[in-house]
């Protein structure tokens, strides 16, 4: 019988897997009591973290078990990708599965369902009244196209990152690789939210509230409901919900592990003029 | 963390999914991991994240740290933001009444006036976002922060910082 020799991890994984859990350990056992906004940080992160961990599993099954049983065709994936009922956490699933397909129609699906999901699209509607969400679609419409046109005129072989072959398909690592960003965007969007002062979104510009947007916003859910409290302008909203989940951490994060860095560069800079495009027409 | 989240009772402030749901995922990703990884890190990586889910919901959800002063569309209907969608429709209706509305207590802090609100979470507790109004009460209150509270006053309509906010002046401030 042959026996497969246990696979030792790498010294980066190793990092990957003791390194959050060691700080974990030591921030639970050395936090004193009179810190509130730290607590208040932890609890956001892990609020974040969990909020999206439903999500991001569904994602990742859907897309792997449409991926077995569709190995060659992308047209699925790519129409669950858009039609999904989750948040936007699930298309950590669909980027892996979508990393072999056409650079363009993948930056396409993955671009426009970030920003347009058909829950984000309720949630906006629900929240903010139809005229901004007919402009949350055209800002989709534009971010997706501009970075398939992108995409496409890149060379192929700046499609970097860890999907180059076929190794990731087994759903531990699969899953791990989605909930690292998902740890990155939720470490980023707690920060920002604890170290940003009160009344911040009064003073600021259109393009400071749509960088901030993509830092703190954590799930295309809450976004339409946080730009309603936070935001009284309509181009203020407008450049909101657009970036916050077309440029937000976790995407740029998403596009780079998936397809490379120079990719996920190029389609952060298609949202921002897809911002700019949704300010002018609110 | 994610089962600890899940079975705790207060950990629904956390997260809006419900507890089933929370706790569903748990399980898969601890059948995956047991899948993936050898036995004993997982082991030693479900205690850690059950001692930091433990320590996260016992800290509990954020406090309320700033108050906004209009209620989004499509809220779940109660008094405080009835009164708040009254006042953005026709202040002029509503100023110089006497309203009575509950909600989270909030004290004077950083310069800024007591405060009465709700929170509306739509996905976890990071996005929750406190609306409610500024409140001046008659006399002095010694409430705890964050205390269910039902106030009773007189509506003004205040401008701070270039934003129009609504203030509860000469308040009765009572737990219900």
């Amino acid at each position: 019988m042959h026996v497969r020799p246990r696979r030792f991890p790498s010294p980066r994984e190793l990092v990957l897997r003791a390194g959050p859990l060691a700080a974990i350990c030591v921030l639970c056992a050395t936090t004193p009591a009179d810190t509130p906004q730290l607590l208040a940080m932890l609890a956001d992160w892990a609020s974040v973290v969990v909020a999206a961990l439903p999500y991001v599993v569904l994602g990742t099954l859907t897309a792997m078990t449409l991926r077995r049983f569709h190995a060659r065709g992308h047209l699925a994936v790519c129409m669950l990708a858009i039609c999904n009922p989750g948040c936007d956490c699930a298309l950590n699933g669909f980027a892996d599965a979508l990393s072999h397909a056409d650079p363009s129609l993948a930056g396409f699906v993955l671009t426009f369902a970030a920003i347009a999901s058909p829950v984000s699209l309720a949630v906006t509607y629900a929240a903010l009244g139809p005229h901004m969400t007919v402009i949350r679609l055209f800002g989709a419409a534009v971010a997706a196209a501009l970075t398939a046109l992108a995409w496409r005129v890149m060379p192929t072989r700046a499609m970097q990152g860890h999907h180059a072959c076929d190794v990731a398909a087994d759903p531990p690592h699969v899953l791990a690789t989605a909930l690292v960003g998902v740890l990155c965007a939720a470490a980023a969007a707690a920060a920002g939210k604890q170290l940003l002062p009160p009344q911040f979104f009064l003073h600021v510009s259109a393009a400071a509230i749509a960088a901030t947007g993509a830092l703190l916003s954590p799930c295309s859910t809450a976004d339409p409901f946080m730009a309603a409290s936070l935001l009284r302008d309509a181009r203020d909203q407008a450049a909101f919900v657009v970036a916050a989940q077309g440029a937000s951490v976790r995407q740029i994060l998403l596009l780079g592990r998936s397809f490379g860095v120079a990719r996920s560069i190029v389609a952060t800079l298609s949202c921002a003029i897809a911002c700019a495009a949704a300010v002018c027409v609110a | 963390m994610t089962g600890a989240i899940a079975f705790e009772p207060h950990g629904h402030m956390l997260v809006a999914a419900p507890a089933p749901v929370t706790a569903c995922t748990a399980a898969i990703l601890i059948v995956v991991a047991f899948r993936g990884a050898p036995a004993r890190s997982i082991q030693f990586a479900l205690v850690c994240g059950a001692l930091a889910g433990s320590c996260v919901v016992s800290a509990g959800a954020p406090a309320v740290r700033d108050v906004a002063a209009h209620a989004p569309r499509g809220h779940a209907a109660d008094d405080l933001f009835d009164a708040l969608d009254a006042l953005d429709a026709d202040p002029r209706a509503v100023e110089h009444r006497e309203i009575s509305v509950s909600g989270t207590w909030l004290p004077p802090r950083g310069g800024w006036p007591a405060a009465v609100s709700r929170r509306i979470m739509t996905c976890c507790a990071a996005d929750a976002v406190d609306i409610g109004f500024d409140v001046v009460p008659r006399g002095e209150v010694h409430l705890r922060a964050g205390s269910w509270v039902r106030v009773t006053g007189l509506v003004h309509v205040t401008l701070r910082d270039g934003d129009i906010r609504y203030e509860i002046a000469g308040a009765t401030v009572t737990p219900p």
